[in-house]
């Protein structure tokens, strides 16, 4: 299943997406959290220490428009988190263009 | 081309969660790139420039043709601030599926920026979390 969170900024949404991310890990699933804001704070909701969080880069612009790209590019550009919790980071939507 | 939540990641991740802006950005540019999403959740406060964003989120996410698209009430202190988002709801026939209370032991978290869930896990948000998380996984019957 997949779940988006969205809400206007001041919300909640991003801890609520974490928390949200996190119960369900700790009920037994395994968990893909995709930053897809334009300022990325899912990583802190989370709990991953910032030094990580700043080292994350975007995935390509082609794990978001190719067939058969996603699944690779997730292994490579993930960081773990807490509860087994892997965290990438969306493609910048300018970039993600065409398709 | 369906790209990352496209495919099945059957194999990557049983669980998805995007976190995204209130403009969908993500789903709703050429090429963008997490439309599929199987369910929006539309975090709302019960205040009016809260509700006028999340009404511009739950017609785009209309016109989209997300699947399923729900509201979450967030940072609510009365039960009576709910009926706030009655319009909302009665013009986009859009289910309100949870209630986040304000929570102080949240908010002292988020200040210091360490999870809720780690410091504050007996908090009402991680507990309503939780249950949103129980209902969001519990089988759907089938309707008739």
């Amino acid at each position: 299943m997949k779940v988006a969170v969205s809400g206007k900024g001041g919300t909640g949404k991003t801890t609520i997406a974490a928390t949200l991310a996190r119960c369900l890990a700790r009920r037994g699933y395994r968990v893909l959290a995709i930053d897809g804001d334009s300022n990325p704070n899912l990583a802190m909701s989370l709990g991953i220490d910032a030094a990580r969080a700043d080292a994350m880069r975007p995935m390509p612009a082609r794990a978001m428009t190719e067939d058969g790209a996603a699944a690779s590019l997730v292994d490579e550009y993930a960081i773990a988190g807490p509860d087994g919790i892997r965290l990438v980071l969306a493609a910048k939507v300018d970039q993600a263009g065409g398709g | 081309m369906r790209g990352l939540l496209g495919e099945l990641l059957s194999t990557q991740a049983e669980m998805t969660v995007v976190d995204m802006e209130a403009g969908l950005e993500h789903l709703s540019r050429s090429g963008g790139t997490l439309r599929y999403v199987d369910h929006l959740l539309v975090v709302v406060e019960p205040y009016a420039k809260a509700i006028e964003t999340a009404r511009r989120t739950v017609r785009l996410a209309q016109e989209l043709g997300i699947a399923r698209i729900s509201l979450l009430a967030s940072k609510v202190r009365e039960d009576s601030e709910l009926a706030l988002l009655d319009p909302l709801r009665a013009e986009f026939a859009v289910e309100l599926i949870g209630v986040v209370p304000y929570d102080d032991a949240a908010r002292l978290a988020d200040r210091a920026g360490l999870p809720p869930i780690e410091v504050a896990p007996d908090s009402a948000l991680v507990k309503a979390v939780g249950r949103l998380a129980e209902s969001l996984t519990a089988p759907r019957p089938a309707l008739v």
